[in-house]
C-alpha cells in the first residue's frame, strides 16, 4: 500500500524551546484527507499530538492549519490533491501556539465581538421580544451581503493577512467583512456605532488590498472586496453622501384567514391507518 | 480627527502632487519645453523659475502635498509595524511636528529664492 509523510511541526511550550518538525508515515487510502492523517498519526503512532477538529465537512472552521504553507482546513484538503507524497502540516501563523497544531483564537474572536456581530435595533423592545418579521427584497440580501453571511470564523484569512502578521491591533479581514455584513442588512440600525469602531487607525484603513485574506477561504466569501465596500460606505457616510439608509421595516400582523391560508399545511400519511 | 478624513486629504494631497509634479517636470522635457534637461538645471534658469509666481505657489502645493503624504504614510507603517497604543499618539504628533518643519523651511528657501 502506497503512504505519504506527513511531516508535522511540534511545540509543547513546557518542553521545548523552539518548534521542531516530525515525520510520520500515513498509508494512503482513496478520499484521505489531511484531518484522517492527523488522526491516523494520533491514533496510531503518536497520541500526545494535539490538534483541533469538530465537525469533519468543512462547517465548524475549527481545524485551519498551514498545509504545505497555505492555510487550509484539514477537513476539507485531500492528500491526493495536494501532488506531493510529503505533506508539511503546521499551525495557523499569526496566532500564539497552544500545543503543536492547537492555537489561540482568544484575540481573534476579541476582534470579532468588538464589530458587534448581530442585529441592533432603535427599538429595544421589539428587538428583544420579536413578533413578527422584516421585509426584506431577496434580490437586496443578494447583491449585498449575502456572500458574507458565509463566513464560519475558521480565522484563516487572519492568518493570510500580511497587515496581521505585524499589527495585532488591526481588527482584521475577518471583523471587517462581518463589520460590513451587518452595516449592509437593511434590518440593522446602527449604522453610525458600526462606522465609529471601523474608522480608525487599525481599522478598515490598514488594508493594504493584498487579496489574500480572499485566495485562502475555504467558503468562498470574499473578504478583500468587503473591505473595499467597506472604505467606500464609510467615506460616503463621513462625506454626508448617505447618512442614512433604508431600514426595512416589520411586516404587518396577518389577518385570521390570511394566517390560515399561509400556515403549512401538516405532511400528508405516509403508513395507512391499521384497520381492525 | 477621524481616520477616514486623514485617508481623504491623503488622496487630495496624492492627486495634487501629480498635478504639481508634472509642473515640476514640465522644463525637464525637451519635447514639450523646448528646453531639455541641462538647460532646465542651468543655474540661471532655476533661478529664473523661482521668481515666478506660478513656481512659487506650485513648489508650496507640491511641499505641502509630499510632506503631508509622506508623514501620514511614515505614521500609519510605524502603527502597522510597533502597534503599541500608548505611543500611537506621540508618534501622531512627531510626526506632524516633523512635517511642520519641513514645510516652515521649505517656504522659506521658496520665498527667499522668489525675493531675492
Amino acid at each position: 500500500m502506497a503512504a505519504i509523510t506527513l511531516r508535522i511541526q511540534r511545540f509543547d511550550p513546557d518542553r521545548d524551546v523552539a518548534p521542531y518538525f516530525r515525520d510520520y508515515e500515513v498509508p494512503l487510502t482513496r478520499g484521505l484527507t489531511v484531518l484522517d492523517a492527523l488522526l491516523y498519526v494520533k491514533e496510531k503512532i503518536d497520541g500526545s499530538l494535539t490538534l483541533r477538529y469538530s465537525c469533519r465537512m468543512a462547517i465548524c472552521g475549527s481545524c485551519g492549519m498551514l498545509i504545505n504553507d497555505v492555510p487550509r482546513l484539514a477537513c476539507h484538503t485531500q492528500v491526493r490533491g495536494l501532488e506531493t507524497d510529503i505533506i508539511e502540516v503546521k499551525p495557523l501563523p499569526s496566532y500564539p501556539i497552544v500545543k503543536d497544531l492547537l492555537t489561540d483564537f482568544d484575540s481573534f474572536f476579541e476582534k470579532h465581538r468588538s464589530i458587534m456581530p448581530y442585529t441592533i435595533r432603535e427599538d429595544i423592545e421589539e428587538l428583544e421580544t420579536p413578533e413578527r418579521e422584516y421585509i426584506q427584497k431577496h434580490d437586496e440580501i443578494l447583491e449585498t451581503y449575502h456572500q458574507f453571511t458565509a463566513c464560519i470564523m475558521c480565522g484563516m484569512c487572519w492568518s493570510a493577512c500580511p497587515v496581521s502578521s505585524t499589527d495585532d491591533e488591526y481588527l482584521g479581514p475577518q471583523a471587517l467583512t462581518q463589520s460590513f455584513r451587518y452595516i449592509a442588512d437593511s434590518r440593522d440600525e446602527a449604522l453610525a456605532g458600526r462606522i465609529n469602531v471601523v474608522d480608525t487607525l487599525h481599522g478598515c484603513w490598514s488594508c493594504h488590498f493584498a487579496g489574500s485574506c480572499s485566495h485562502v477561504c475555504p467558503k468562498g466569501v470574499d473578504p478583500a472586496l468587503a473591505i473595499q465596500l467597506l472604505k467606500r460606505r464609510v467615506l460616503s457616510y463621513n462625506l454626508g453622501l448617505k447618512k442614512t439608509k433604508e431600514v426595512a421595516p416589520i411586516a404587518p400582523p396577518l389577518k385570521e384567514e390570511e394566517a390560515k391560508k399561509i400556515a403549512p399545511k401538516p405532511p400528508q400519511r405516509t403508513i395507512k391507518k391499521q384497520m381492525n | 480627527m477621524k481616520e477616514s478624513t486623514l485617508w481623504i486629504i491623503d488622496i487630495v494631497a496624492l492627486s495634487m502632487l501629480a498635478v504639481t509634479l508634472g509642473i515640476h517636470l514640465y522644463p525637464h522635457s525637451s519635447v514639450v519645453s523646448g528646453l531639455g534637461i541641462s538647460e532646465a538645471l542651468k543655474h540661471e534658469s532655476v533661478l529664473v523659475r523661482a521668481k515666478d509666481p506660478l513656481y512659487l505657489i506650485t513648489y508650496t502645493v507640491f511641499l505641502g502635498s509630499i510632506l503631508y503624504h509622506s508623514m501620514y504614510r511614515l505614521k500609519s507603517m510605524i502603527s502597522e509595524v510597533y502597534p503599541d497604543k500608548r505611543f500611537e499618539k506621540m508618534i501622531a504628533y512627531l510626526c506632524l511636528a516633523v512635517g511642520l518643519t519641513f514645510f516652515v523651511y521649505g517656504f522659506y528657501i521658496n520665498l527667499i529664492a522668489y525675493l531675492r
